[in-house]
């Protein structure tokens, strides 16, 4: 006998998320998750972002596998901050973000960063109630890495490039890499940024200020 | 590593579904896995395998049928599967694109006796 199931395998999650969801919507947060490899300058652009933040109350989780240099890097520019430890998990899932905002007061914040685990491959699998789903690759990564990543560039809501000031000692080809971008996700913008010397900053900030209009809309 | 976690889920649903239909063994679970999930079905078989054994799933095959990459065209609307390597739309060359399939991972059915 065949018993017809049609459910996805990651349902806890998803619930989970949906919960997250409701939750973030109730206090008008935006919620970002950032996604990337390992280097790519996803705590820099968290830096970056909370000196230009101006009356933004921005909250941040940081997800890695361990230490908390990143929190101790965040927290040391005053941000109310709390750190995961996934103790070898390659991703973080909705539990540890509910757990987290029980730690962090999101009541008074407007932004919620979600740094998550630096990779590009399976956190982009798992929902953590975030309204867009941010992918920071950057100039020495190389050209070629939507091509190599394709899912994690699919799905992003933005792509950040970062390190854009090293351009001109890499063998990295812009318009190819916005291109690949586009034949992958041509809904989501590409913001190319360096977070060294803060050009293209203003273009980041833009898009989260809208993201955080739209958001309390 | 989150094959453990997955195998998990779909030995719990098969289990408790076999339960209600009062099914005395499990024959075979069937799933659907997008090419881009992150998700590796051989990994899955091996896990489902060991945490299956001495339950009524114990035995049972872990069918996997995959489901390809898809994508819509900006350009023209038409959906088509992409090459590996450089990606663009075979009807009319653009390179604007938008994801449509191969990121499912879901459960089927189960056959159950």
């Amino acid at each position: 006998m065949k018993i017809p199931i049609m459910r996805r395998v990651l349902d806890e999650n998803d619930t989970a998320a949906g919960e997250l969801r409701s939750l973030f919507r109730e206090y008008k947060l935006f919620v970002i998750n950032i996604m990337g490899s390992p280097g790519a300058g996803k705590t820099s652009l968290i830096e970056q972002t909370l000196t230009r933040a101006g009356g933004m109350k921005i909250g941040v989780i940081e997800g890695d596998v361990a230490s908390s240099i990143d929190a101790d890097r965040v927290g040391r520019m005053g941000a109310p901050v709390v750190q995961i430890n996934t103790g070898g998990g390659c991703h973080l899932n909705a539990d540890m973000v509910k757990l987290a905002v029980q730690v962090i007061s999101i009541t008074d914040l407007d932004i919620l960063v979600i740094e998550n685990v630096g990779n590009l491959v399976c956190p982009v699998q798992f929902d953590l109630g975030e309204n867009a789903a941010v992918i920071a690759a950057s100039v020495p990564e190389g050209d070629d890495k939507p091509l190599k990543y394709p899912a994690a560039f699919s799905t992003a809501s933005v792509v950040v490039l970062n390190k854009t000031d090293l351009m001109e000692h890499m063998r990295f080809d812009a318009d190819r890499f916005e291109e690949r971008v586009s034949a992958l996700n041509e809904d989501a913008p590409l913001i190319k940024l360096s977070c060294s010397t803060g050009e293209g900053m203003d273009g980041w900030m833009e898009w989260l200020e809208r993201g955080l209009r739209s958001a309390r809309e | 590593m989150h094959e453990l976690s997955a195998a998990q889920r779909i030995l719990d649903t098969a289990l408790t579904e076999a339960r209600k239909a009062g099914a005395s063994s499990i024959l075979r679970v069937n799933l659907k896995l997008g090419e881009l999930s992150t998700f590796d079905a051989g990994c899955l078989r091996q896990y489902f395998g060991i945490i299956s054994k001495e339950t009524q799933a114990e035995g049972a095959s872990l069918d996997v049928e995959h489901i390809p990459v898809k994508y819509e065209c900006g350009g023209c609307g038409s959906n088509y599967v992409p090459n590996l390597g450089e990606i663009w739309c075979p009807a009319c060359s653009s390179k604007k694109g938008k994801l449509v399939g191969g990121m499912e991972f879901y459960i089927e059915s189960v056959e159950v006796k």
